[in-house]
């Protein structure tokens, strides 16, 4: 790996450097590091990251100075697998139950972990449904059910590919300067464009995603209903059960199979539905990455094998849009903003198709 | 293009109280732009954007100047664009459930639009009357009954913008590379808005309204949260705080609570209240000129709290939630008082304040303040926010827009000085002493309202790290900085 030299040593704690993207802060009496090898050993403790190696952060902050190592001494991360030439770094090690970092409830420091009264949790990368549901069954609250794919694999990941958004209220990064960057808490705001448009879907382009706020709810017993019908008019019935009022908890379009589909629904009294039979609670496929509206998905159905429509319910009010993950896709805009933010290129194979999420 | 004094004059102000405060000062346009123009189709807009950057000349978006916080107020001069021409309302998607409309396009006319073919987009925020649905997507507003249908992010589906460059970006929610959300809330710093594609609702078959006084605050915020977090969904929640529901009761003795704090006549209100029509005007600075004392009197007088709900939609929905709401709401400790006190606000919705001259020129301002927070952060951003101001303005609050996982809060307060210098620089503190304690007690400075230039300085308290993704974005789009500059994003000195 190439790597530039800094003309001096770099600082013993990183200043904030938020809003002041090109300060230095060197000072004379720290140890001259020539590489990006050294400065990480250095920082980090020998051996622990390099071109080749998978680093394993045991907290933000180290996955701070990581990041901002390597764009100090041009360095390029990847968050993936060791790949020759890159900086790879497991993510899903990081996987806790957040708490405030500063001691403070203001909306500068790390969110609350469980927050019954809102019904917020803030996770690390690495929880997984399975073992968030776990922690919330003690406070009586619940993650809703088919909003992630796979039970057992880092939430963090899903919502790099593009699941789960209207569940996230919240969320943690670390940019590509090592800055590690919060959105501000509150059901709805209007300062401004959302930030987590960087984050949602765009595979670490932007930044590392390290925390996320996750909309969880008081948790109830469901009943689950099945109805097998042609697959267009279900689409029609679940478009017309959403544009209602429902209190259903979740409703799930699976394995469309030509013109056959089955229609899920789950509700929360245990009522009987006109035109269910009761089910088993049912299981996602992988996600297949379709999303569109009413209208697309209905052209999916008439030429998909497996169309899945996941998890709309009452965190989606508005629904008619399949989340699925994204693809990885660019814009010219879209490279054009990280250009700024990134101009080093520190983050360039963070997300790529190739560097993949870990 | 129009060029002419009047022009200039009429378009340097929105409603933020500071073009009051300026024309107090013998300053009726501080900052007026160079010209107006009012483009008809978006190739015009493509053309004025390739004239402006020729020349370096700002560009500034302006749909109906009824931003409250200087959102359009042409700082650095330039061209002012009202899209107001623009407004083409499309026919509706009927499998979508969509409609694209034009920027210009007034609110109102847009509601009754839908209303004639079957739907409402159900979004009303008080200045429906006199505010654009590009304004609304540019500033992130919200409705009356956002609590049903969601702020108008929820609603757009994507938009349609003429960049800087003159390049025209169409986005929509289902593009992997989607940017509808950069969009929202830019506040035309970032491009022009010319369409956006909108969902839309069955028109409501029915619509019922309750009110329900609490003994305290603590227990009706705690009745709200319980009824959004049931699952319900209804289109209104406006609870008002002790002191805000005492000025109503006073008004009425027989409890026809009416809702003026968005309205012009909320401090005439107050001093018909205490002091009788006829000495409004000197009065004011006797009710103002002790905020400390007003505070303490009308915290000592003022018990309980008004509550106002809603439902609307499908009668077999709202004939099953709203009864099952009523229940919770008793439960939780309020008291059923009737369809009147939410009649009486139907009634009096969209009185925005277009006369506070009256106010002003008795040497006091008014100004009110949204927040969003969190519900385990409400109560405490409340209290912080009063006791910061009760020194210096009198206050009082009310709750609205409720979701399942906050709230936002709504302040208004008043206060007056002899000097109008003075009272200038006592507004700043006020605005700079409440919008600190709602950032140390974890809430966010701006539900509704938006940013412009009234909140542009604590933007980097918000965001912190997050601030330098817009930077870069603004930086990519709009290289030259000529689109509304000045707005949401601080100068990037103030910041270091």
């Amino acid at each position: 790996m190439s790597a530039r030299t800094p003309k001096s040593g770099p600082p013993a704690a990183r200043p904030d450097r938020s809003t002041e993207p090109d300060a230095r802060d060197y000072t004379e009496d720290q140890p001259i590091l020539d590489t990006l090898e050294q400065a990480l050993d250095s920082r980090l403790g020998t051996g622990r990251a390099g071109s080749g190696r998978c680093f394993v952060p045991r907290s933000v902050e180290e996955l701070s100075t990581f990041v901002a190592t390597a764009d100090e001494f041009g360095g390029k991360v990847t968050a993936g697998p060791p790949r020759p030439g890159l900086l790879a770094v497991d993510l899903a090690a990081l996987a806790g139950v957040a708490e405030h970092r500063n001691g403070r409830p203001g909306n500068s420091g790390r969110h609350q972990g469980v927050d019954p009264i809102s019904q917020l949790v803030t996770i690390d990368y690495g929880v997984t449904p399975a073992a968030l549901d776990a922690i919330l069954e003690g406070q009586g609250l619940e993650l809703p059910a088919l909003w992630f794919s796979d039970p057992n694999a880092p939430i963090g990941r899903a919502v790099a590919c593009g699941e789960g958004g209207p569940l996230v209220a919240g969320l943690e990064a670390v940019l590509p300067d090592g800055a590690v960057f919060h959105t501000p808490l509150a059901p709805r705001r209007a300062s401004g464009p959302s930030p987590e448009v960087f984050f949602l879907g765009r595979r670490h382009r932007f930044g590392f995603l390290t925390a996320i706020t996750l909309r969880v709810r008081e948790r109830q017993p469901v009943s689950w209903f099945r109805r097998e019908d042609v697959a267009t008019d279900l689409l029609d019935l679940a478009r017309l059960r959403l544009l209602a009022a429902t209190r259903d908890r979740g409703v799930a379009l699976l394995r469309g199979a030509g013109d056959r589909a089955s229609l899920y629904v789950a509700i929360v009294a245990g009522d009987a539905v006109e035109g269910f039979v009761p089910a088993a609670a049912p299981t996602l496929p992988p996600a297949n990455g379709t999303r569109g509206s009413w209208s697309t998905l209905r052209e999916s159905f008439r030429r998909a094998d497996d169309v899945t429509l996941t998890a709309v319910g009452p965190f989606d009010r508005h629904g008619g849009f399949m989340r699925g993950p994204s693809v990885g896709a660019q814009s010219i805009d879209l490279d054009a903003i990280a250009a700024r933010l990134d101009p080093r290129g520190t983050f360039a194979f963070a997300g790529d198709a190739a560097g993949g999420v870990p | 293009m129009r060029r002419g004094t009047p022009e200039r004059y009429a378009y340097a102000a929105d409603l933020w109280p500071k073009n009051q405060l300026w024309k107090m000062q013998g300053e009726p346009a501080r900052y007026a732009p160079d010209a107006v123009v009012q483009p008809g189709t978006e190739a015009e807009i493509i053309a004025i954007c390739a004239a402006v950057a020729e020349r370096s000349v700002p560009l500034i978006p302006y749909g109906a100047g009824s931003g409250v916080c200087g959102g359009t107020v042409p700082i650095r001069g330039g061209v002012i664009m009202d899209v107001r021409r623009l407004r083409n309302i499309g026919p509706i998607d009927p499998l979508d459930m969509t409609v694209t409309v034009d920027a210009g396009v007034i609110g109102m006319h847009l509601e009754e639009t839908l209303a004639e073919r079957g739907y409402t987009l159900g979004h009303f925020p008080s200045s429906i009357l006199c505010s654009t649905v590009g304004g609304w997507v540019a500033a992130r507003s919200a409705g009356q009954f956002s609590s049903k249908y969601g702020k108008i992010e929820d609603m757009v589906v994507g938009v349609r913008v003429v960049l800087p460059d003159g390049r025209v970006v169409e986005t929509h929610e289902s593009q992997p590379h989607d940017l509808t959300a950069l969009y929202v809330g830019s506040e035309g710093t970032l491009g022009t808005i010319v369409s956006a594609t909108l969902r839309v609702h069955p028109a409501p078959e029915t619509q019922v309204f309750r009110g329900f006084r609490f003994r305290t605050l603590d227990d009706a915020v705690r009745g709200i949260r319980l009824l959004m977090q049931s699952g319900k969904e209804p289109c209104l929640v406006r609870l008002y705080d002790p002191v805000d529901t005492l000025l109503h009761r006073s008004k009425d003795p027989a409890a026809s609570f009416k809702d003026s704090t968005e309205s012009p006549s909320f401090l005439h209100g107050l001093l018909d209240s205490a002091l009788g029509r006829g000495a409004k005007k000197a009065g004011i600075a006797l009710a103002l000129g002790n905020p400390s004392l007003l505070n303490r009197l009308a915290n000592t007088v003022a018990a309980e709290c008004l509550l106002i709900v809603g439902f609307e939609g499908a009668t077999s929905v709202v004939d099953r939630d709203a009864p099952a709401a009523w229940r919770l709401l008793e439960d939780a400790g309020g008291v059923d008082g009737g369809e009147g006190p939410g009649r009486q606000w139907l009634e009096k919705r969209y009185a925005v304040s277009f006369k506070q001259s009256a106010i002003y020129a008795a040497g006091a301002f008014v100004d009110t303040l949204e927040v969003g927070c969190t519900w385990s952060r409400l109560l405490p951003v409340y209290h912080a926010v009063r006791a910061a101001l009760a020194p210096h303005a009198l206050i009082m609050a009310h709750m609205s827009h409720a979701y399942r996982e906050g709230c936002s809060i709504y302040f208004t307060f008043a206060a007056h000085r002899r000097d109008p210098k003075a009272l200038e620089r006592h507004y700043d503190r006020v605005i700079e002493e409440a919008l600190t304690a709602v950032i140390r007690e974890g809430g966010s400075i701006a539900h509704h309202h938006g940013v412009g230039l009234a909140k542009r300085d604590h933007m980097a308290r918000e965001h912190g790290a997050g601030l330098r993704l817009l930077y870069a974005a603004k930086d990519a789009l709009d290289p030259f900085a000529l689109m509304n500059p000045g707005k949401v994003l601080p100068d990037r000195a103030v910041t270091q």
